[in-house]
């Protein structure tokens, strides 16, 4: 287990901090998840919380309203008010796609 | 050449959304790519979330730097906030509203900074948020009560006669929370900004006359230093209306009624 780890031996050294702690070990797992609880994020220490449990709904959300702005954007840069606008970056595109 | 003067000094151009290096070639199609100062600022606003919590890492001091305590302060207030109004058992959703907040808060914060851009004065960016805000705790609703999520549109003791007229009013009302929570970060900071581009507009031109109306013009100037006061606290007003709207509609959502 402690070969999975950059640093080995940790597994022993938290195993030991535990016991003097009068922790009771479980399993290897108990070990395991104290490790993981101390490792670093770009030098932060990482708390292991669920992420996609809740953020899912949020996601598919975020996906449904990047499609629909995504159209509001195609339907407002190709409408007769701005289609031809020289701020408009796509009316070389869409003067070309009127001619086909 | 006085339209084109006005639309120049007109207080809602600090609102537009400009393009500072854009790419336009005929690739996939038609590829046009640009970073925008909407871009720019969104980008700064998330360097400085990240350092800001960098910078109030407390992993290896005994004693915390104010930066620490701001942060764990936040944190606590945020927390106890998700644990009152989404529940104790509910606090997987604390991240979400952790960033949120400091997402809306920042963003407002560096808006306070003159010449700077405000990324939540966008409709685009607040209405996004919402309508995204929305969309996602109505699908957590629909996923967790199934059908009987379309019960929260009938209150408890309708009578069956008032029943349609009632869905259809509590419809539009759930509906309207699409709209109303960006539209409410958005119209504060637009008019708070807009209001402090006109007042120090008109002061500038005061303090630019003679020296007696210079002096005399430190008056209205106190009242327009209290009225940025007066934004710094909407900055924090608006983004935890936002995080507690949110935490209210994740109730809603999860608990029904």
């Amino acid at each position: 287990m402690g070969k999975t780890f950059t640093r080995p031996g940790r597994c022993e050294l938290v195993r030991t901090f535990l016991q003097n702690q009068h922790f009771e070990i479980h399993s290897e797992a108990t070990v395991c998840i104290v490790i993981f609880s101390k490792m670093a994020f770009l030098g932060l220490r990482k708390w292991p919380t669920p992420f996609l449990k809740p953020m899912w709904p949020f996601m598919a959300a975020g996906t449904i309203t990047f499609y629909l702005v995504a159209k509001l954007q195609d339907a407002a840069v190709r409408s007769p008010e701005f289609a031809k606008d020289p701020r408009n970056p796509y009316a070389a595109q869409i003067a070309k796609e009127a001619h086909h | 050449m006085q339209n084109l003067n006005f639309i120049i000094n007109s207080p809602l151009e600090q609102f537009e959304v400009t393009s500072l290096i854009g790419l336009n070639a005929p690739i996939f199609g038609y590829l046009n790519t640009s970073l925008t100062n909407l871009g720019l600022y969104s980008l700064l606003l998330l360097f400085l979330v990240v350092g800001l919590h960098f910078m109030g890492n407390n992993e290896t001091k005994i004693i915390p730097n104010k930066w620490s305590i701001s942060l764990e302060s936040s944190f606590a207030s945020l927390s106890s906030m998700v644990r009152e109004q989404i529940g104790v058992t509910n606090e997987i959703f604390l991240p979400f509203i952790y960033s949120l907040f400091f997402f809306v808060l920042i963003g407002n914060l560096i808006s306070n900074v003159p010449y700077s851009f405000a990324i939540t004065s966008s409709a685009i960016v607040c209405l996004g948020l919402s309508v995204t805000i929305f969309i996602g705790v109505t699908l957590l609703a629909l996923s967790i009560h199934k059908i009987k999520f379309f019960s929260f549109f009938i209150p408890s003791g309708t009578p069956l006669a008032l029943v349609p007229l009632l869905v259809l009013i509590e419809l539009v009302s759930y509906g309207a929370r699409a709209g109303s929570l960006g539209i409410r970060l958005f119209a504060n900071i637009v008019a708070g900004h807009t209001l402090l581009k006109i007042l120090s507009t008109f002061l500038y031109k005061l303090f630019s006359g003679n020296l007696v109306v210079a002096v005399l013009t430190l008056i209205p100037f106190g009242i327009f230093i209290g009225l940025v006061g007066l934004e710094l606290a909407v900055s924090f007003i608006q983004s935890f209306v936002l995080t507690l709207l949110v935490c209210s509609y994740l109730r809603d959502a999860i608990k029904l009624h």
